[in-house]
């Protein structure tokens, strides 16, 4: 009896899985479909956050390799590690609120319900999940930009590729300036005080929760999306702020499912598009 | 506030209470109520928020019914929408804790869910702890025997409380205790006790995670579906003396509180005391690196839920409002931990003792990060990888340290006293991410009138000092004791540095026999709620709050 419960002592001692360093991965299985989708990464951040360059870092890289022109990262400086510092904006405090979210780097993917997460390894696997999944929309926008008194026009086209039903569709612009020279706390204590800060939110140009997509009936009752159908949004005359550098500024569009909670508006990303204001032109980012 | 819930439960109460004590039948019924309640407003100028709902509660019903070859018991829980600070998966309603325990002679068969610790909590602590949101109970069952004098044998399998849900993970494993002096005579004659401990539990959880390589997502890693851990441990005692050894090891667990790497856990402490009339010494030290251990894998660093193990706090547990504004919560990632207090009593009727005599208490509390060699670079380690390298003594930076001494004294027949120093250092860098490390001063004055038989008046003032963060603090409070059932508390604690703001606080309380009754109006402070080294973030709050307990 001894003999035995030995036996079984050891054999538990050493059926863990011991795995060697070149046994630590295997074959993944997934691949991204071939599809015009662009998620949107909302990255909730602050300037006091000690973890969030890496956080920052992480997702840039896989926006310049797995996932390149397929994802479009902005950087909302909200929460109480964005609290008081000169990149924070109301705005996106609102939105971080509104989930209830209470640490940094919170990173939300497509605004999905349940794809929010401070751990790294959830990011990919979820965008990767948004890039393989049904493509219902397209977007396409442009604007003109008067360099004289710093006024815009939005105008975007949206196509419906899959019949979208029971829900209300919004559109919604993203103010967002790209290489924001200012401080960054880094882990150890440090500081770096000309930290370069990519793709910073700085406003919601069409209020807070957007705008309904209508047809030309104006109808904002509907909730049905006929496959093939087209829609057309304009914003006139949106003032870029003075303390903004224009020559930085892009406008992030995207198209989404409104919610039924009224304190947390925007629901699922449909699709994103990306273009940069240039001085007097207009470029769309490949 | 679901009405007809709490009016059933308030029936249960009741009928219980007529029905308690009936040991004539063999069996006694006990239980607990406790439910608080917050009517919550805004606050602006603290960050207070209001809930949608007129008020917010945390409410539990405990009953037992105990016998001689049975016991039975369980808990109803109600917080559909919970004080502020527990996390949204807190919420919800129902019957999450039950069990059935049989005993007859040496043994004790438990089914259904259970609390359960192996020696310091290294390797298995299912426990409860309600102001911090905890209760990692484990569903499933628990055979306790003493086969023979001097050994205790637990052997336990199941699956934890994750919230309202289940833990992935699958938790079994035993402890087998002995207690050697009871086999030799002349140990007992001579006062030495000897106890050796030795634990095991492992988790089982399928590994079917999608762990992506970040630098490769055709890549996944390859999770182990088994963690072991073990702990072994003596305690040896020996009239005054008494010392405590323990050492504990997990095996390769890739999670999401450490990165996803694959290193073994460490963790192993030292303690010993001495202790006679009027004096008593302690020290202790405590080395713990990468000791998580948790039932779901890729459960948020953050996230106090599916926890199996514990790692003891070596920092001093405070009760003093300035001396507890930045608690220290035990790090994950390991640290190196010293703790040692010196306790003396002054005997009464010696010039330092006085008339009525004099206790003095000398605490101090260092804990710093282990070294941390990234065997591949950048600032955190590479998932998949070894993580890091860590020379066993080498430690890094400072976490946390508390040097106090505490002075009690009782000054005539009606009036005794109290007072603290405390110089503290708490690195918020480490422990919030939040800049720089708070080097205070603080002082604490307590004095404890007795007026007449029936009423005592206590008060407080205390005074933080510090160039960090929001600077200077003040604190003040007096209450009233009117016995046997009353007392009333006013309180405030003043920002005197940065923000200027008040926390004022008016409370009454009203206890009699099993109940207590208090009712409170005031504004709380942002900030971490910490026990056994475990914190909670709470959000600043405005309101009135009632709290009720009964015990039966």
């Amino acid at each position: 009896m001894k003999k035995f419960l030995f036996f079984i002592f050891i054999t538990l001692l050493f059926s863990c899985d011991k795995i060697d360093g070149d046994e630590r991965f295997v074959p993944s299985g997934v691949e991204v479909k071939q599809s015009n989708r662009v998620v949107l990464v909302e990255d909730y951040t602050g300037q006091i956050c000690v973890g969030c360059p890496e956080a920052a870092d992480f997702l840039h890289s896989l926006s310049e390799n797995e996932y390149k022109d397929k994802m479009i990262i902005v950087s909302m400086h909200a929460g109480m590690f964005a609290m008081g510092q000169p990149l924070f904006s109301n705005i996106a405090n609102e939105y971080y609120n509104a989930k209830k979210f209470a640490s940094n780097p919170m990173i939300w993917i497509n605004r999905q319900e349940g794809k929010h997460s401070t751990s790294s390894t959830d990011w990919g696997p979820w965008i990767l999940e948004e890039l393989n999944d049904t493509l219902y929309c397209d977007i396409k926008s442009q604007f003109t930009y008067m360099a004289d008194n710093r006024t815009l026009n939005i105008m975007s086209d949206i196509d419906i590729l899959e019949d979208v039903k029971d829900c209300k569709l919004g559109i919604q612009y993203y103010i967002v300036e790209d290489n924001i020279v200012s401080f960054q706390y880094i882990p150890g204590g440090d500081y770096i005080l000309d930290y370069v800060h990519h793709n910073v939110f700085r406003d919601a140009v069409n209020g807070l929760w957007g705008a309904p997509l209508v047809d030309v009936s104006g109808d904002i009752t509907n909730l049905n999306y006929q496959k093939g159908s087209h829609y057309k949004y304009f914003h006139a005359n949106y003032k870029l702020d003075d303390a903004w550098n224009a020559d930085n500024i892009y406008v992030v569009s995207f198209v989404f499912k409104y919610t039924n909670d009224e304190s947390n508006q925007i629901g699922e990303v449909l699709q994103a598009n990306i273009v940069k204001l240039v001085d007097g032109n207009v470029e769309t980012v490949e | 506030m679901n009405y007809r819930l709490l009016g059933t439960s308030l029936f249960l109460v009741t009928s219980s209470l007529l029905m308690a004590q009936e040991e004539e039948r063999g069996f006694t019924l006990s239980g607990s109520l406790q439910t608080d309640v917050l009517f919550g407003e805004e606050d602006a100028a603290i960050g207070a928020t209001k809930s949608e709902n007129v008020s917010q509660s945390n409410t539990y019903l405990d009953l037992n019914l105990l016998s001689k070859y049975v016991d039975a018991g369980g808990r109803l829980e109600y917080m559909r929408d919970p004080l502020p600070g527990f996390v949204d998966n807190f919420a919800g309603q129902g019957l999450p804790y039950f069990y059935v325990t049989g005993k007859l002679k040496n043994v004790e068969l438990t089914a259904g869910d259970f609390y359960e610790q192996f020696g310091s909590g290294f390797v298995l602590r299912a426990y409860e702890e309600r102001s911090l949101g905890i209760d990692n109970s484990i569903r499933g069952g628990r055979l306790r025997l003493n086969p023979y004098k001097g050994i205790n044998i637990r052997m336990l399998g199941g699956n934890q409380r994750y919230y309202w849900e289940r833990s992935d993970g699958y938790l079994f494993g035993g402890d087998v205790e002995l207690n050697v002096d009871q086999w030799f005579r002349r140990m007992q004659d001579n006062m030495w006790y000897l106890t050796l401990g030795g634990s095991y539990v492992g988790k089982y959880e399928k590994a079917d995670d999608l762990i992506l390589n970040p630098n490769d997502n055709s890549l996944k890693l390859n999770l182990p579906e088994i963690v072991n851990a073990f702990d072994v441990r003596a305690n040896l005692q020996k009239g005054n003396y008494s010392f405590l050894a323990e050492y504990a090891q997990k095996s390769y667990d890739p999670t999401a509180d450490n990165g996803y790497i694959y290193k073994k856990g460490t963790a192993v402490l030292l303690s010993g005391s001495y202790s006679k009339r009027g004096m008593s010494i302690l020290l202790q030290a405590k080395r713990s690196d990468n000791m998580s251990f948790r039932s779901t894998r890729n459960v948020p660093k953050e996230d106090v839920g599916s926890t199996i193990n514990h790692l003891p706090a070596f920092a001093y547990q405070h009760t003093y409002a300035l001396a507890i504004l930045h608690p220290y919560g035990t790090q994950p990632d390991g640290e190196w931990a010293y703790q040692g207090e010196f306790r003396y009593n002054f005997k009464r009727k010696t010039p330092l003792g006085g008339k009525y005599g004099t206790d003095i208490r000398l605490n101090f509390s260092h804990i710093r990060s282990i070294d941390h060699q990234l065997l591949y670079g950048g600032n955190v380690p590479m998932v998949g990888s070894d993580g890091y390298k860590s020379d066993f003594f080498k430690q890094g930076e400072l976490y946390y340290q508390d040097l106090h001494v505490d002075i009690s004294k009782k000054l005539s027949r009606s009036f005794k006293g109290n007072f603290m120093y405390m110089w503290q250092k708490y690195n918020m860098q480490a422990i919030e991410g939040k800049e720089g490390m708070i080097d205070s001063h603080i002082f604490v004055a307590e004095g404890k009138y007795t007026i007449n038989k029936k009423l005592t008046l206590r008060a407080e003032l205390q005074y933080l000092h510090t160039k960090q963060y929001e600077g200077d603090w003040a604190f003040a409070l007096a209450e009233l004791t009117v016995l046997p059932n009353l007392m009333f508390t006013v309180s405030d604690m003043y920002n005197v540095g940065e923000t200027k703001e008040h926390y004022y606080l008016g409370m009454v309380t009203f206890n009699h026999k099993g109940h207590r009754l208090a009712a409170s109006y005031g504004r709380t402070r942002a900030g971490y709620n910490c026990s056994g080294g475990v914190c909670r973030y709470v959000p600043a709050s405005k309101g009135f709050q009632i709290s009720y307990n009964l015990i039966f």
